[in-house]
């Protein structure tokens, strides 16, 4: 049973009318219109009383949409006007108890808690989650968060940030601390060349950032600051020496300043000539920004120029991004006969939805493979290459997730053969559409994603068959440890050496490779805190080594 | 001479047929090439359909092709599942007026102080 808005309407109609009343009333007695030359005596309005809530009844959210304890007045970054009328807390905490009932996937899972019972936004928008646990005793719903809109609206630009073009992680953030460079771009502060070698390269430790300890210091906040700006400076322009020692366990001392870049999503792409054919390999980083789609784009076609018959797809850093690139890239791997008439992507949302976006509230139309260009950055409609491959191998860590997970389960939908090699991936199937209100914006669980064949039941990743762990979704591959000792694209590489093994034996190295990555992996204590990023840069990072669910702020 | 008549009448029909044809059908259009000031109208155009500024636009030169494509606010990096997709737009000349066809919605945007030529087919 819901009420209506027209519920709302009346009583405010209602109220109005009283209102009216009491203030004729009132004029009458106080003589007004009599030719007085008194002010009238000031009116106090009754109380507004706020929506009443009972169990398990819900009122339609766009019933409080937009009624804010807060108004903001002007035009967002993107010059759209505030929505914003004045309103209360409840209504804000109505709207979401409304908007999670009809657009949350687990919302029957969600226990109705009485908004009069909280104080705080959102405090309450934590709670409106399931609390039940995957197979294997993680959380089911592990990415649930919130930010400021505003804060929100800074990071969704394209702008550069400061950086030195190296990708730095922290394997572990108490003493002793390791912190390691992943991969590096060309063309950046990292890679200028001091004594013929670039000054940072993939597997180098840090040691020291501007004389303070890395690996045993830090015992002072005033430690851990500079050790955080050197890190992961805020601005360009910053200079910071750091004592570095490479995987070769030659050691020296650099000093780095700080670039405005944007990260190129493919970082590397290289053909391997084997005896049985040439193997393409790619480095993607990340489906996010919109020259993604020009950069596959080109590398499949020149990959297919060049007559590979085997491509690596290397995705172990790939947190995701734009679906719509993901789709292309499949279709580009699969081709068009593979891929004609049949979904990339579809979406499920909660049953109460039916064949509707509970978010839209359109049809629930299912990615294609799209095979065109789509206009990010290749114009709409131009055709784009593929290879028509029946199989694909994709290098994968803990850190490939979403998007990139999609690649994996959208072409095993067809029926591409995926050979995995690496790690176990994240495990996010789900998707939401940011929803501000009120100056907040909420990411909240809306859909699953599943393929062709209807599978997205992934919770706790994909993982190579002789994995160890139970619970994940197995397919062919090898589970390998990233290779730190190895440039990313060198055939000896561990994980690239696998899959080109494995392509040739059909079967996995029988120890893993030496020269892996560190043991220790992120801990506790007194961490790194990577300060010298925005919020949402932080959870990105946070979410890339996988710590979203407990340090998202307004997570839960 | 009557044969003639038939003949030249046969003409002007067909030519009348073809002028409708033309008045009535879509013809893909593109503004007139180094005309910033059609250039500044057609984002104003698309800024205001869209009810944002400012617009990017995709890789899209409307005086070399009339297809346009706007694209969407970005996602940010917390969208790693982003469902967003570059608003396509046409240039059309419809019944002597120039405009952009809204591709997802269907809608025609007359620009009646845009000057457009048709692309050669």
């Amino acid at each position: 049973m819901t009420v209506g808005v027209s519920g709302i309407s009346d009583r405010v109609r209602s109220r109005g009318l009283g209102s009216f009343v009491l203030v004729l009333i009132l004029c009458l007695a106080a003589g007004c219109g009599g030719g007085g030359s008194a002010a009238p005596a000031p009116v106090t309005p009754p109380p507004v009383s706020g929506p009443i809530w009972t169990q398990g009844v819900y009122q339609p959210a766009s019933t409080f949409k937009d009624f804010c304890s807060v108004v903001r007045t002007g035009s967002d970054s993107q010059g759209r006007p505030f929505p914003d009328k004045a309103g209360s807390l409840a209504q804000e905490l109505f709207w979401l108890r409304s908007w999670t009932n009809e657009t949350y996937l687990w919302n029957t899972e969600v226990a109705d808690q009485n908004p009069a019972s909280f104080t705080d936004r959102v405090a309450y928008f934590n709670v409106l989650k399931t609390s039940a646990t995957a197979a294997s005793g993680k959380a089911k719903d592990r990415f649930h968060f919130t930010l400021s809109t505003a804060d929100y609206l800074a990071q969704v630009t394209s702008a550069p940030e400061a950086s030195y073009g190296a990708e730095i992680k922290v394997f572990a953030n108490s003493p002793p601390r390791d912190v390691r460079v992943l991969y590096t771009a060309a063309s950046t502060p990292a890679t200028e060349l001091v004594g013929g070698r670039p000054k940072l390269a993939r597997g180098a430790r840090i040691l020291t950032v501007d004389g303070v300890d890395v690996v045993n210091g830090g015992a002072t906040q005033a430690e851990i600051d500079i050790l955080n700006r050197g890190l992961f400076p805020r601005t360009a322009g910053e200079a910071h020496t750091f004592t570095v020692l490479y995987a070769d366990q030659t050691q020296r001392t650099v000093t780095l300043q700080s670039a405005l870049l944007v990260e190129e999503p493919l970082n590397r792409q290289t053909v391997l000539t084997t005896p049985t054919g040439k193997v393409g390999y790619l480095l993607f980083n990340t489906f996010s920004p919109y020259s993604s789609e020009k950069a596959l784009v080109d590398a499949m076609a020149s990959l297919k120029a060049e007559g590979v018959n085997d491509v690596v797809l290397d995705l172990r850093y790939n947190g995701g991004g734009l679906l719509a690139v993901a789709s292309q890239l499949s279709y580009m791997i699969a081709g068009p006969t593979r891929t004609a008439g049949r979904i990339f992507e579809r979406l499920q949302f909660n049953a109460a939805a039916g064949t509707t976006n509970p978010v839209t509230g359109g049809a629930n139309n299912p990615t294609p493979f799209y095979s065109t260009g789509l206009g990010f950055s290749v114009t709409n409609g131009a055709a784009i290459q593929s290879l028509s491959l029946p199989r694909v191998f994709i290098l994968s860590t803990a850190s490939t997730c979403s998007a990139s997970e999609s690649v994996i389960n959208g072409l095993r939908g067809i029926d591409v053969e995926v050979v995995l090699i690496g790690g176990t991936t994240c495990g996010k199937p789900y998707g939401f559409y940011p929803a501000d209100n009120c100056g907040q914006t909420y990411f909240s669980i809306q859909f699953n994603g599943v393929n062709q064949k209807g599978f997205g039941d992934y919770p706790d990743g994909f993982a190579p068959a002789n994995a160890s762990s139970a619970f994940v979704t197995k397919i062919p591959g090898c589970s390998v440890a990233d290779d730190l000792s190895r440039d990313l694209g060198d055939p000896a590489e561990a994980m690239l050496a696998a899959a080109l093994g494995y392509r040739t034996t059909g079967s996995c190295p029988v120890a893993p490779p030496a020269g892996q990555a560190p043991a220790r992996t992120v801990d506790t204590g007194t961490p790194i805190e990577v300060s010298g990023r925005s919020a949402a840069a932080q959870i990105l990072r946070t979410m890339r080594d996988l710590r979203l669910p407990t340090q998202t702020p307004g997570g839960s | 001479m009557r044969l003639f008549l038939l003949a030249g009448a046969l003409g002007l029909g067909l030519a009348v047929l073809s002028g409708c044809h033309l008045l009535s059908s879509p013809s893909p259009a593109v503004i007139e090439s180094g005309d910033r000031e059609a250039e500044a109208r057609l984002r104003r155009a698309l800024e205001q359909e869209l009810g944002r500024t400012p617009v990017d636009l995709g890789p899209s030169d409307p005086s070399r092709l009339s297809v346009i494509t706007v694209l969407p606010v970005p996602p940010g990096p917390l969208e790693d599942r982003s469902l967003v997709l570059p608003s396509v737009f046409r240039l059309q000349i419809r019944g002597g007026i120039c405009g952009l066809l809204r591709e997802q919605t269907g809608v025609f945007i007359p620009l009646s102080d845009l000057r457009c030529e048709v692309v050669p087919q």
